[in-house]
């Protein structure tokens, strides 16, 4: 009954066009992100669904019902920003109960609402003080609780956790995890940090340039990136990349670069395989493997000790390519280690349109 | 993507039409209100400088017959003229001219002087703090809140111990005094905002003082510059207090001959004249003002959220 | 500054000699003479000065004659000084009032997102760009009997009509009013606008997430958050209030009569018409006390809050 769909958006601010013709469906109570650098487009996209931005042409449905034209307040939507907005000068309890006042909502159904929401995210003893006086992570739950008393089915989230530090950041993702099992509600979120995204959605939507690059789970989104961007943008530490040929041989297909030369038997081409095409191969740090069976010598150039493991930078051909060992490892620099790159691990984008290949 | 311009054209929502794209938009009675309003407001505030410019420029006969909102029917600078080389003040009939000189000699050196020691008062405050500095300035911003009446008296008694009262230089010294406090503070914050990095990095060069103010700081100030001589250009001319105290009578600024003109002259009261002489008097600031728009406001805003 | 050693030496005092506190930034403190010396002398000194000569006999000239209270006893009966303070707080409250209210609301529909809002604020500002004798010469024009609004309304139709405030005693001073707020009212929108834009964006997207409708977001929400604005601009046209006397000399020169004296006037006007020194310097120093009285309690708050907040 949460059902958010976006159809062929375009907007525009001025002449610049920020999103144009994209579409998304949101299932019933899925929790979905949208993950993207800054520019992107995600908190345009996140605001047009509000009502918030005046949108060039498309339709916005949300509940089975077109709201393109209806104001916020009447579209069945929660919202939670980035800087909390709480009004500063009303108390906590000001602050959830203005909005269902002005809506005429009767007053014990607001107390009920409010009593509700508190036990929820756990600001019952929070309830006289004002803004000012609130820690940040008990703002951002109050901001929450704003959201809540509203008794939508819609919530969406504008990066709520980038003004707080790494550790209530830790803390208030869980929470936001567990309220989104408890409410079972849909919820749209917006921001730029993988690690929120990852951990968060069931679905994610990476975003660049106003256009959605890949929707899909967090784990097909880390695994088959879509493309060359997507393959950059997601995965801490990042991707390895290197630009070569594909080529054909009695092997079979294979990579061919500055010397490094990588067979590709038992790699899932998605549209066939292309000899002669210009290709980037990407891979991740921790699928490069270590040890006596596998097939190359690469020099350690570089170690970077991360706490739990260790980011060993070897050269291979004409580059560097971070290799991932465990914190316990104790190479240093000048060892050669043997390294090995199994295809089904790998990812090939074409170089001219960054599409997965 | 298609044209935006058409798409925004207002539509009408029909109940058959399944909303998409832009919201339609419907010209309320609010918007329509609200231009109202502002459009009111703005021909209220326009009034005054509309009356004054056509008042001067009709005959006396024409000021008599008709009202103060009608159209001269064949508008001549006459009264202008006369208002600028023959109008009395006081004693003389020389016309406004007299006065505006002495505005313009009051003025510039006025501005100068009290920029220059405001900007090194600002500079000394801000990157050479010493004891007590910061109390000085209190006191200083104090001062600009104490009502000029309360030490008009002492200060003419200091004047004239000093043979400057009833001189060009010393209402100099009096407008630097009392422009002192706003522009201090705005020198100050505003060498503030200049990182301390860059300070220290001419000290370890071996910059003194004087050398860092001149060199480094002021090339970067003029923007704020700018600012402090549009508010004491503004405020030097306008006034009229210190002027009518301090200057001397041959020294008159124009405000103070306006109102000699107008309010002191027996006989038959020139309108057109008077209106032309208001506006003479107004017409310096006035187009300073349209002319710097967002730096005026700017240095308003400066001035009166005090730091 | 502290003495180098090494290893277990002594520390020798005289090593390195200590710069002295007094010539250290000499240069500095050169350049903040005038600034010290206006504080001092100026500021403070003529302010005591006055305070102290309030209390004598003095005429003319200034004399040492201490005679207490003796002219504030005087000046509290004088009709006219009544009538200047009387002035002086209508012209206030009337001021502060319509300002305050015309000023935000020209402020907030500024606020509204319209075309041509930097032409409206131009125009609503540019009287602060006059003088005050200008203004007061203007509206005395516009206002007077005879010539002014009363002929336009007359030459409309309405024979009979009469607008002569400006020459009767029990008005004159509204008419006072109405020109200081034509030259002030831009300047508190202005500042009106400046603290409206530094209200976060996001408050209002959150207000309209909620359903509040715009003029409530206003009342309950965006002018409480403006109270800083708001008293520093209490404070200031409070003090440029209590000062007014250009304009009522332009525009009355304080009559017809004394209707429309103002303390400003009055004290001037003991100074250096009558030569009451003694009745000009107590006005003078009731002034002062008006302003104290305002600006202590403001600046303590200011200041104790920025303390706190470390500003």
């Amino acid at each position: 009954m949460a059902h958010v769909s976006v159809r062929k958006l375009g907007v525009a601010f001025g002449s610049h066009t920020v999103l144009d013709q994209l579409d998304l469906d949101v299932e019933s109570g899925e929790f979905i992100v949208l993950l993207g650098p800054s520019g992107c487009g995600k908190s345009t996209l996140l605001n047009a669904i509000a009502g918030l931005v005046d949108i060039a042409e498309g339709q916005i449905w949300i509940g089975g019902r077109n709201v393109t034209w209806e104001e916020p307040k009447d579209r069945g939507i929660g919202m939670v920003f980035q800087s909390y907005a709480l009004y500063p000068r009303m108390t906590v309890e000001k602050n959830l109960s203005f909005g269902l006042r002005t809506a005429r909502v009767p007053r014990d159904e607001i107390a009920e609402r409010i009593d509700f929401a508190a036990k929820l995210l756990r600001i019952e003893n929070l309830m006289n003080r004002r803004p000012g006086q609130l820690s940040g992570g008990q703002r951002q739950r109050v901001a929450i609780g704003r959201a809540l008393v509203r008794r939508v089915d819609v919530f969406l989230f504008d990066e709520p956790l980038s003004n707080l530090d790494a550790l209530l950041r830790n803390e208030l993702r869980i929470e936001l995890k567990r309220l989104h099992q408890e409410l079972g509600s849909t919820m749209i979120y917006v921001t730029h940090d993988q690690i929120e995204a990852l951990t968060l959605a069931d679905r994610i939507a990476v975003m660049h340039g106003g256009k959605i690059q890949q929707l899909a789970t967090p784990g097909e989104v880390y695994r088959q990136p879509a493309n060359r961007f997507v393959a950059g943008f997601v995965g801490s530490p990042s991707m390895n990349f290197r630009k070569g040929k594909l080529a054909n041989g009695p092997g079979g297909p294979s990579f061919q670069a500055e010397g490094l030369q990588l067979p590709l038997a038992g790699y899932n081409f998605v549209n066939g395989f292309d000899p002669g095409r210009e290709v980037e191969l990407g891979v991740r740090p921790e699928h490069v493997v270590v040890g006596s069976d596998a097939d190359r010598e690469a020099r350690i150039e570089m170690v970077d000790p991360m706490g739990a493991e260790t980011l060993v930078w070897c050269r291979v051909g004409d580059g560097l390519v971070s290799v991932r060992m465990d914190g316990e490892s104790s190479v240093r620099v000048g060892e050669t280690l043997k390294l090995g790159f199994p295809p089904h691990r790998l990812n090939l984008f074409d170089c001219a349109t960054g599409a997965r290949l | 993507m298609t044209d935006i311009a058409a798409a925004s054209v207002p539509r009408i929502a029909s109940r058959t039409r399944e909303p998409s794209g832009p919201r339609p938009r419907r010209i309320t009675i609010g918007r329509i209100v609200l231009y109202a309003i502002l459009i009111l407001a703005a021909l209220y505030f326009l009034m005054p400088l509309y009356v004054m410019i056509v008042t001067s420029l009709k005959t006396l006969a024409e000021v008599r017959q008709g009202n103060i909102f009608l159209f001269p029917e064949s508008p001549s600078l006459d009264a202008w003229f006369k208002a600028w080389n023959t109008a009395c003040t006081g004693l003389y009939c020389e016309g406004l001219k007299v006065g505006f000189w002495n505005s313009v000699k009051i003025t510039v050196p006025s501005v100068i002087v009290s920029i220059a020691i405001a900007a090194v008062n600002g500079y000394a405050l801000s990157k050479w703090r010493f004891k007590g500095s910061e109390l000085f300035f209190t006191i200083l911003l104090f001062g600009a809140f104490i009502p000029y009446q309360v030490m008009i008296y002492p200060i003419v008694i200091i004047l004239r111990e000093m043979k400057l009262f009833g001189t060009l230089t010393g209402l100099i010294v009096v407008h630097t005094i009392f422009g002192m406090p706003l522009l201090t503070l705005l020198f100050r914050n505003h060498f503030a905002s200049i990182p301390m990095e860059l300070f220290k990095a001419a000290r370890v060069d071996g910059a003194g003082f004087w050398r860092i103010l001149l060199q480094i700081m002021l090339p970067m100030s003029l923007p704020i510059v700018t600012v402090a001589v549009i508010i004491q250009v503004t405020g030097i001319w306008n006034d009229f207090l210190f002027g009518v105290i301090y200057a001397g009578r041959e020294n008159y600024p124009m405000t103070v001959q306006l109102n000699n003109i107008v309010n002191a002259t027996q006989g038959v009261k020139e309108y057109n004249v008077n209106m032309a002489a208001t506006i003479l008097t107004a017409l310096v600031p006035l187009v300073i003002y349209f002319i710097s728009g967002k730096l005026f406001v700017r240095g308003i805003a400066a001035g009166a959220v005090k730091g | 500054m502290t003495t180098t050693s090494v290893a277990a030496a002594p520390p020798s005092v005289d090593a390195v000699r200590r710069p002295n506190p007094l010539t250290r930034n000499l240069s500095a403190k050169i350049a903040a003479v005038p600034m010290i010396a206006t504080a001092l002398v100026i500021f403070v000194g003529c302010t005591a000065w006055s305070v102290y000569y309030s209390f004598t006999a003095s005429k003319l000239l200034p004399v040492n004659d201490f005679v207490g209270l003796a002219q504030y006893y005087r000046l509290f009966s004088t009709d006219r000084w009544y009538q200047a303070m009387q002035n002086v707080v209508i012209f206030g409250v009337m001021s502060m009032t319509f300002s305050l209210v015309v000023g935000f609301v020209l402020a907030a529909l500024l606020d509204q997102k319209i075309r041509f809002e930097n032409t409206f604020r131009t125009i609503y500002l540019h009287p602060f760009a006059m003088s005050f004798i200008v203004t007061g010469l203007v509206w005395q024009w516009i206002l007077t009997p005879l010539n002014g609004i009363e002929k336009v309304v007359r030459d409309l139709g309405w024979e009979n009509f009469v607008f002569d405030w400006l020459v009767r005693p029990d008005t004159a001073i509204y008419c006072i009013v109405i020109a200081g707020l034509w030259q002030g009212t831009g300047l508190v929108m202005a500042l009106m606008l400046a603290g409206l834009r530094g209200i976060d964006d996001e408050i209002w997207k959150a207000a309209r997430v909620d359903g509040i409708p715009t003029w409530k977001t206003y009342i309950f929400i965006v002018i409480p958050m403006m109270r800083p604005v708001l008293v520093t601009t209490v404070v200031l046209i409070s003090t440029g209030i209590i000062r007014v006397y250009d304009l009522v000399v332009a525009m009355t020169n304080g009559g017809p009569g004394t209707a429309t004296d103002v303390p400003a006037k009055y004290v001037i006007n003991m100074l250096f018409s009558n030569g009451n020194l003694g009745q000009g310097l107590a006005a003078s120093t009731v002034m002062l006390a008006v302003v104290l009285v305002i600006l202590v309690p403001w600046s303590i708050r200011e200041y104790s809050s920025r303390a706190k907040h470390g500003v």
